[in-house]
């Protein structure tokens, strides 16, 4: 089973991307900032990381750079709510650090979908 | 021999006497020391007379009967002045120091005198008359200095009245008990009052400021211990009833014992600045808006997130025809509302544009109106005038929302704590001819119209022409910043439509939104 990573402060939408993933066949472990989320990525290596940018205790572009230096060919979506500039500005950057698709939140849980799905199937 | 003498004396005393009221006509000293002159000359017919001035105690300059003058040796001429008068050595002329009062004017000497037997009755018909020479010399210089001063005084008068003309602040002046004594050319636009009618009149009468707890711009009356003070923040409300930001100084005017003899009041229109001001802080507010609206976004996607998900789950969840989905449904519309505000929000903040597409009036006010009831005070009663027909305009429904929202909150802010009536109302308007509306026209054709009627206060002609204005507000700082209407004009305008208003003061407001029918559907 494809085993997903999700990185976010906030529980409810851990809980509710847990649930919605399960719900879909997907293994989902969860961390709630990007200090764990490294942890956990080292301890269960899962086969894609959905973090969130806005995070206390290591931010979400940090992670993401931090997990590119680990694997390479690690897989990443990022997600976001928004901050004191735009959304937009924080996806651009994070796509830049090597996320390979962004969200905004309150996002399309089926498009999210799509895209984990699409990513996953590269791999082969 | 005897009686011929008698007679020239008499004659020579009344040549005398009518010199004399000559002499005290002069207007300057020089005129007086020629009928001198020419009183020694008919009368003593001497072949030299010289006239020696004087200057502060101090022998200046000597004159003769020609108008020429002479050199003399000043020193020694200083000190004959301390004698009267006196005879000269040969006995044919005479010297007397003419005086007034202390001041020496200067010291008349003859010589050869036609008839020099008569030198002793010539001598006291002169000192008899010297006297009257001092006081003539006196009049001419105090007529010159008078003179004088009033041509400073008016030259002073002059300069005064220039500046005060110029200077851009309105100046009023009162004496001590508050009467008001002059007023400037700017004082009397921004009072409204002609300084004519100004005069006398209390000035409390004449400028008259608004301000939280009254304003004393002069002092209880009497006081004498009074420093500068000053008012800002005050309104000037003028005889047409026009007002005026203004900043109101108060000095008191000291008289040459230092006491206080009246009082300058400047007043200075500050409304240009305070507009400036406000549009700063407004500007600033703006941006800290824009800071916060991205901050207060992230927190509310945050939580908008969990709500649309998991009531999508649960609809995904509950059997086909389960009573609670209804629910459920209404409560996703709705968080995908708030997704759209805050979206729009955001975009407002940002500058991005937004899509224009087929919109149902209707249920766009319907949900505005639902949002607006939660909050509605008890003392207004809301009305609602929304037909089952559907009205399609092509608009941005968020921003719809947006404008009929702010039409509502103005109407219950107009309404304030007494009871009132809002009506919003959706309904079909058809234009016949060409109008326009605070600056947008609308052709003719059909438009779909939302009308928002309050009872509330209601506005005057001024407020009503600038109420598109960005940053025009008649609400403090709190209630809101100005920007709403001048945006939701804006917007309006991008849809090709128009805003109207209808407004009496006391009776209240009416707003009409048009926007033109879209073809299309949903």
């Amino acid at each position: 089973m494809v085993k997903l990573l999700i990185i976010d402060d906030e529980a409810p939408i851990r809980k509710l991307l847990k649930k919605f993933l399960r719900m879909n066949d997907f293994e989902v472990v969860t961390a709630e900032n990007g200090k764990e989320g490294l942890y956990i990525y080292k301890q269960e290596q899962p086969d894609l990381v959905i973090t969130d940018l806005i995070m206390p205790d290591k931010e979400g572009l940090e992670t993401i750079r931090e997990l590119k230096q680990m694997n390479p060919s690690a897989k990443i979506i990022a997600i976001s709510g928004g901050g004191i500039s735009s959304p937009t500005a924080y996806l651009d950057l994070a796509q830049k650090m090597g996320a390979a698709a962004t969200f905004e939140k309150p996002l399309d849980n089926e498009a999210l979908l799509s895209m984990v799905k699409k990513l996953i199937d590269l791999s082969g | 021999m005897e009686y011929d003498t008698t007679n020239k004396q008499v004659a020579d005393y009344a040549l005398a006497f009518d010199m004399i009221g000559n002499i005290t006509r002069s207007s300057n000293k020089e005129e007086v020391r020629e009928r001198i002159f020419e009183f020694c000359t008919i009368l003593f017919g001497p072949e030299k007379i010289l006239f020696v001035t004087f200057e502060s105690g101090r022998a200046q300059t000597a004159y003769t009967q020609s108008g020429e003058t002479e050199d003399i040796n000043c020193d020694q001429w200083t000190e004959k002045k301390l004698t009267p008068f006196g005879v000269n050595a040969s006995r044919d002329g005479f010297h007397v120091t003419i005086t007034c009062r202390g001041t020496v004017f200067g010291i008349l000497s003859l010589w050869q005198i036609a008839f020099p037997q008569y030198l002793e009755k010539y001598l006291n018909l002169t000192i008899s008359v010297m006297d009257v020479w001092g006081m003539a010399f006196e009049n001419a210089e105090k007529y010159q200095e008078i003179k004088q001063t009033k041509g400073r005084l008016l030259q002073e008068k002059d300069k005064l009245a220039t500046t005060l003309r110029s200077i851009g602040d309105g100046v009023i002046t009162t004496d001590l008990a508050g009467n008001v004594q002059l007023v400037n050319k700017v004082a009397e636009k921004m009072t409204g009052w002609v300084a004519q009618d100004a005069l006398g009149m209390p000035l409390r009468n004449i400028l008259k400021l608004e301000k939280k707890g009254g304003i004393d711009v002069l002092p209880p009356c009497g006081r004498s211990d009074f420093n500068i003070r000053h008012h800002d923040n005050t309104r000037l409300v003028s005889k047409t009833d026009r007002r005026y930001d203004v900043s109101v100084i108060t000095s008191p005017l000291k008289d040459e014992k230092n006491l206080v003899s009246g009082f300058v009041v400047v007043v200075r229109d500050i409304t240009e600045e305070k507009r400036r001001e406000n549009q700063m802080a407004k500007m600033q507010r703006l941006s800290a808006l824009g800071r916060l609206t991205g901050g207060v976004a992230h927190d509310f996607n945050n939580a908008l997130y969990p709500i649309i998900s998991f009531t999508e789950m649960s609809i995904q969840e509950l059997p086909e025809d389960h009573s609670v989905k209804e629910n459920l449904y209404e409560v996703l519309n709705a968080a995908k509302r708030a997704r759209d505000v805050v979206k729009q929000l955001l975009s407002f903040s940002e500058g991005k544009k937004t899509k224009i597409k087929a919109v149902e009036l209707s249920i766009v006010v319907t949900e505005a109106l639902r949002l607006l009831k939660s909050t509605l005070p008890p003392n207004i009663d809301l009305v609602e005038n929304i037909s089952g027909e559907p009205v399609f305009v092509s608009a941005d429904s968020a921003q719809i929302h947006e404008i009929v929202m702010n039409l509502c909150i103005n109407a219950c802010q107009g309404i304030g704590q007494d009871r009132g009536k809002l009506e919003v109302g959706v309904e079909k308007a058809v234009i016949t001819e060409t109008v326009e509306y605070f600056g947008l026209s609308l052709a003719p054709g059909s438009y779909g119209q939302v009308i928002v009627a309050d009872t509330g206060i209601g506005m005057t002609e001024d407020i009503i022409s600038n109420i598109f204005d960005p940053y025009f507000t008649t609400k403090n700082l709190a209630e809101g910043s100005g920007l709403g209407l001048s945006v939701a004009h804006g917007i309006i305008k991008r849809f090709n439509g128009a805003l109207d208003v209808e407004s009496e003061k006391g009776k209240g407001s009416i707003f009409k939104m048009f926007i033109p029918l879209s073809s299309g559907e949903f």
